[in-house]
């Protein structure tokens, strides 16, 4: 790495760090993830090369995921057991995503590397975007609580001799072979897109039946093994500015401690409510740029000043969905502080 | 609350005015120096940590008792 990989922070650049840091680690307080989708390309468009980008995120996310898990372990909330469970493939299946990023980068370049990464946000989330999204205006329409899914009923009733465990916090009794492809995938995502909570989260309520509130207050303690296992990668590279990190923690440790104590004021399904907005907003902006890449690769032909337009466009949509994440999120604390 | 934020501020305020040094020791990649960054990430975020749940507290913004049950 040579000098010139790490910038000059300006004001503008530390104002930019701490403001996203804040509302990301407000909104991955609250869901479990978050705040990577638009810190990692923000630090790239203030002149921080990509791979810094990506290990600088790494370094401020496993410490934030370590103070959220801690403050809602205290909220009773995480089930370590299962965290470590899917912690222990999530390592493997990131490791994998990382060789088939290196495969397709080397196959097809950069616009190919971008290309697959924006099919796979568009794809994943658009389609686990719905079913929670669907799931909780059932729950807001009915007035009911949250119930278990009948996917995660049938996952229960498996039984599988030598295998079943019990989860006393996310009070479950499933077969880890269910857990560990859980975890594996929640790590592949997360090598591909940097946000594996999109399925880990989800996986954990409509798959294994826990509560929203414990999915994604453990979603923490697989982030923070993930996290804390890829700077450790970076920094053999020495890749890590640990600047922008820990400028990033300043802001971002604020957030998630207001997200956590959120959780506690809130009807659980607004969890869902505020992952399925993020991860609906995050999906059209990434479908935003998808002819982009498209034109890159000689697949599509469009005018450059159309191909800038939608780039500026597709990063202003995933501002606006973590914005949108913590509005949401505010709003009904205020809502929940003032009925109370 | 002062403490730590005492210890917090301490740590961003070295970070900052060391700032040359830091960037060229913590990017060496013989030896232990990789581990430097996931130490500091470590030290940071007990000391600030503990400062920004103190902070929440104090403006009056806390917890109620958790609920976590599924019915079935």
């Amino acid at each position: 790495v040579t000098p010139e990989a790490f910038i000059t922070l300006e004001p503008h650049s530390v104002a930019f760090l701490l403001i996203v840091g804040f509302i990301g680690g407000l909104v991955s307080g609250f869901i479990g993830s978050g705040g990577a989708f638009v810190l990692t390309p923000g630090m790239m468009s203030l002149g921080v090369p990509g791979v810094v980008a990506v290990a600088s995120n790494l370094c401020h996310k496993f410490p934030k995921a370590l103070v959220g898990a801690y403050k809602r372990n205290k909220y009773g909330q995480v089930d370590i057991k299962l965290g470590l469970w899917m912690a222990a493939t999530a390592s493997l299946g990131m490791w994998w995503g990382a060789g088939i990023q290196q495969d397709i980068r080397a196959r097809y370049g950069e616009a190919g590397s971008n290309l697959y990464v924006s099919l796979a946000f568009v794809l994943v989330l658009t389609i686990v975007g719905y079913f929670v999204l669907r799931d909780a205006v059932r729950i807001y329409r009915s007035g009911a609580s949250e119930q278990t899914s009948r996917l995660a009923r049938w996952v229960q009733s498996v039984e599988i001799p030598g295998t079943m465990v019990h989860f006393r916090v996310a009070n479950t009794r499933v077969s880890v072979l269910f857990v560990l492809p859980l975890g594996f995938l929640t790590g592949l995502l997360a090598s591909t897109i940097a946000v594996g909570g999109f399925i880990g989260v989800p996986g954990m309520i409509y798959l294994l039946g826990a509560p929203s509130l414990v999915a994604s207050a453990t979603e923490l303690v697989i982030a923070f093994v993930m996290g804390l296992g890829g700077t450790f990668k970076f920094a053999l590279g020495g890749l890590v500015d640990i600047r922008l990190a820990m400028l990033i923690l300043l802001g971002s440790l604020f957030g998630i401690q207001l997200g956590a104590i959120g959780t506690t004021f809130v009807k659980p399904f607004m969890i869902k409510v505020v992952m399925a907005t993020v991860m609906l907003i995050v999906a059209v902006s990434r479908a935003l740029v998808l002819p982009v890449y498209l034109t890159q690769l000689g697949l599509a032909a469009l005018d450059p000043t159309l191909m800038k337009m939608l780039e500026r466009t597709s990063f202003a949509f995933m501002v606006l969905a973590l914005a949108a994440g913590a509005v949401i999120i505010v709003g009904a604390m205020l809502r929940s502080y003032r009925h109370a | 609350m002062l403490a730590s934020g005492a210890a917090s501020a301490l740590c961003y305020v070295v970070l900052f005015a060391y700032e040359k040094e830091v960037m060229a020791t913590f990017t060496r990649t013989d030896g232990w120096y990789p581990a430097l960054p996931v130490a500091t990430a470590f030290v940071f975020s007990f000391a600030h940590g503990a400062f920004t749940s103190y902070f929440w507290e104090v403006i009056g913004v806390q917890a109620r008792p958790a609920r976590t049950e599924l019915e079935e």
